[in-house]
C-alpha cells in the first residue's frame, strides 16, 4: 500500500477503534442493566413502580436520566429492555434521550470545558430536557409494536418461552443457572447492539479520516449557517457525551449557540446512535428520534443565538 | 446450528474481552484513549472474560451478520494496530520517556523558563494576559508552517489534546514569533520553544492548521510565544498531551 493509503487506513482503524474501545464499556453496562432487568425484574413489577400519568411519566424519565449516568451507547439497550418490560413509551424515550446529558457527570464537564459558562450548561441541560420531553409526548400511549420493529416487538409475546427475550435462554431458571443466564444474556445484548454500535463507528470513521474541516469555516459568521454545520458537524463524528464539549469549545470562533447545537445533538442523533435506532425502531419512529430534535435544537439554537448573541 | 452459533459469539465476546485486558497492559494503550480509563477498560475486559467464557457453555441463537460485523471489526483493529503510526501528530519514538529533567524550569543564557504544554499555554494565553501571566516559558510541540505564516515570521506550535479518546482529539496550538532560521524548521518537526508569551501583532487572525484525523482545533487567537530559541528534539514516549494544569509545575 502507498504511504497515502496506509496512513488514511492507519487513521480510520485508530478512529474506529478508539470510538468503540471508549462506548464498549458503557454499552457493556447498558447490556447488564438490561439483561438484570430481563432476568430479575418480572413485568408486572416494572409496571407497577411506573407513574399512570403523561406529565409524570416524563418527569419519571427525566429524573431517571438524572440519577442514571449513562452514555449514549448504554442507554439504548436500556430503553429497549424497559420498552419489552411494559414501561410506557414516553417514560423509555424520554429517559433514552436525557440520560446521556443531564446526569451530573457530563454536566461538570460542560462546565469545565467552557471555563465556567453555567449559561451553557443551562442550556444544555435545558435544549436536551425539552427535546426529550417533546419527543416522549410525541410517542405518549404509543405500544412497543408500534415504536420498535417487529422482530423486536415479537419478544414481548407471553407466549414466547423465553420471556421477553430472544436470545436462547431460559431465564427462569434459579441460582447458579440464573446467574449464568445473566451473563450469557448480557454478552448476547452486548453483541447485538454492539453490531449497530460498529457500522457507527465504520462511518465516522470514514468521515473523520477523509473530511476537512476547512470547510466549516465558510459558515462561522452566519448564524444560520454555523448552526446547521455544527449540528452536522456532530452527527457525523458521534463524540461521546463527556468529550463533546472539549470539542465544541475548541470551535471558538463559532457562535455559542452553535457551540450550544453541536453539545445539545450529538448525544441525541450522531451517527453511532442512528444505527443503533436503525436496529430497533420502526421507521416512523426512527425518523421521529432523527428529525425531530434536529429541527427543535436547530430552531431553539438559532433563536438562542438571536436574542443572547 | 445453535451450538456452533453460541460457541463463536461466546469465542468473539471472550477474545474481545481478553484484548481489552491485553490493551490496558500494552505501551500504547494512549494511542486510543486517555490513561485515566485504563481501569474502565480493564474493568469491561474482566466482565467480557466472565461472560464470553459462559457464553461459549451454553446455546444461544447466532447471527451470521452479528458474528460478521464483529470479525471486520477485529481485522481493521488489528490491521491498525500493527501498522507503524504514520500520522504527522505522532512520530514513532522510544516507548521510554527518555528525558530525566524533573525540575518545572529550564535555563538558558541565565533566564529561567517554566516548562509548560501548549493546553496549559492556550489556557493562559486565552484570558488576560498580564504581568503575572507574562512571562518566559519553554513549551514542545510540532511545527506547522504555511506561507502566510511564513510572511509574518511566524510559525504555529501545535501538540494533539485527548479528552477521551483519539476521536475527540483537538489539536492545541500557539503562534510562535520567530525572526530567525526559520527556514530551517519544516513541517511536523518536534522542536522545543524557549519564548516569551506576549501579545501579537494580528497581522493574521486565525492560522489555519490541518492535521489528518483530527478535525477540531483550538488555536491562541491573540497571544503567542516571541521566541528566543527554537531546538529540535526527539518526540516524546507519549506525544498526546492527557492534563492540564493551572499552576507551576505545569504538566509540561
Amino acid at each position: 500500500m502507498s504511504t497515502a493509503l496506509n496512513q488514511n487506513f492507519y487513521i480510520f482503524a485508530t478512529v474506529v477503534t478508539a470510538l468503540f474501545l471508549e462506548a464498549a464499556p458503557f454499552l457493556l453496562l447498558g447490556a447488564l442493566v438490561s439483561s438484570l432487568l430481563e432476568v430479575y425484574f418480572p413485568a408486572d413489577l416494572i409496571s407497577k413502580l411506573m407513574p399512570k400519568g403523561r406529565f409524570s411519566g416524563l418527569l419519571f424519565g427525566l429524573g431517571a436520566g438524572m440519577i442514571l449516568p449513562t452514555c449514549e451507547c448504554g442507554v439504548v439497550p436500556i430503553m429497549r429492555r424497559l420498552l419489552l418490560k411494559g414501561v410506557p413509551s414516553h417514560v423509555a424515550i424520554t429517559y433514552m434521550l436525557a440520560a446521556p446529558v443531564i446526569n451530573p457527570i457530563v454536566l461538570v464537564s460542560t462546565y469545565v470545558a467552557f471555563r465556567g459558562n453555567i449559561w451553557m450548561v443551562l442550556g444544555r441541560a435545558g435544549l436536551v430536557s425539552l427535546t426529550a420531553a417533546c419527543m416522549g409526548l410525541l410517542l405518549s400511549g404509543a405500544p412497543p409494536s408500534t415504536v420498535l420493529r417487529q422482530e423486536e416487538a415479537n419478544r414481548v409475546l407471553p407466549a414466547q418461552e423465553h420471556e421477553g427475550c430472544d436470545c436462547g435462554l431460559d431465564h427462569r431458571s434459579k441460582g447458579w443457572s440464573r446467574l449464568a443466564g445473566l451473563l450469557v444474556h448480557t454478552a448476547w445484548e452486548f453483541l447485538d447492539m454492539g453490531k449497530y454500535l460498529i457500522l457507527g463507528c465504520f462511518a465516522a470513521g470514514l468521515i473523520k479520516t477523509f473530511m476537512s474541516d476547512t470547510f466549516l469555516n465558510v459558515f462561522e459568521n452566519n448564524l444560520f449557517l454555523a448552526v446547521g454545520a455544527m449540528m452536522l458537524l456532530a452527527i457525523v463524528t458521534s463524540v461521546c457525551s463527556e468529550a463533546d464539549s472539549f470539542v465544541a469549545a475548541s470551535f471558538w470562533s463559532f457562535p455559542k449557540a452553535a457551540q450550544l447545537s453541536f453539545i445539545a445533538i450529538g448525544p441525541m442523533v450522531d451517527l453511532k446512535l442512528i444505527m443503533m435506532y436503525v436496529g430497533i425502531f420502526r421507521r416512523r419512529s426512527l425518523l421521529m428520534l432523527i428529525i425531530i430534535p434536529t429541527v427543535i435544537i436547530y430552531v431553539a439554537s438559532v433563536v438562542l443565538g438571536t436574542i443572547v448573541g | 446450528m445453535k451450538k456452533i452459533g453460541g460457541l463463536i459469539e461466546g469465542l468473539i465476546v471472550l477474545v474481545l474481552g481478553l484484548a481489552m485486558c491485553a490493551l490496558v497492559k500494552a505501551d500504547n494503550y494512549w494511542m486510543y484513549l486517555h490513561p485515566k480509563f485504563k481501569w474502565l477498560t480493564l474493568t469491561a475486559g474482566i466482565v467480557l472474560i466472565l461472560a464470553g467464557a459462559i457464553t461459549v457453555l451454553y446455546n444461544t441463537r447466532p447471527s451470521l451478520i452479528r458474528i460478521s460485523i464483529f470479525l471486520a471489526f477485529g481485522t481493521i483493529a488489528i490491521m491498525g494496530y500493527s501498522l507503524p503510526n504514520l500520522t504527522s501528530t505522532v512520530a514513532s519514538g522510544p516507548l521510554v520517556e527518555t528525558s530525566t529533567e524533573k525540575e518545572s524550569r529550564l535555563i538558558l543564557k541565565n533566564l529561567e523558563y517554566t516548562k509548560i504544554n501548549l493546553g496549559e499555554l492556550y489556557m493562559i494565553s486565552g484570558g488576560e494576559v498580564d504581568e503575572k501571566t507574562t512571562g518566559l516559558y519553554v513549551a514542545r510541540g510540532i511545527v506547522k508552517r504555511s506561507p502566510k505564516l511564513d510572511e509574518l515570521a511566524e510559525f504555529v506550535l501545535f501538540r494533539v489534546f485527548m479528552w477521551c479518546c483519539f476521536a475527540d482529539a483537538v489539536a492545541v496550538g500557539i503562534r510562535v514569533k520567530y525572526d530567525e532560521q526559520l527556514e530551517e524548521l519544516r513541517d511536523g518537526q518536534w522542536v522545543r520553544v524557549y519564548g516569551k508569551l506576549q501579545q501579537l501583532p494580528s497581522g493574521l487572525s486565525r492560522p489555519k492548521v490541518q492535521v489528518k484525523g483530527i478535525i477540531s482545533k483550538a488555536l491562541s487567537r491573540f497571544h503567542g510565544l516571541a521566541a528566543v530559541k527554537v531546538e529540535e528534539i526527539d518526540p516524546p514516549a507519549i506525544p498526546y498531551m492527557f492534563e492540564f494544569r493551572e499552576t507551576e509545575p505545569y504538566a509540561y
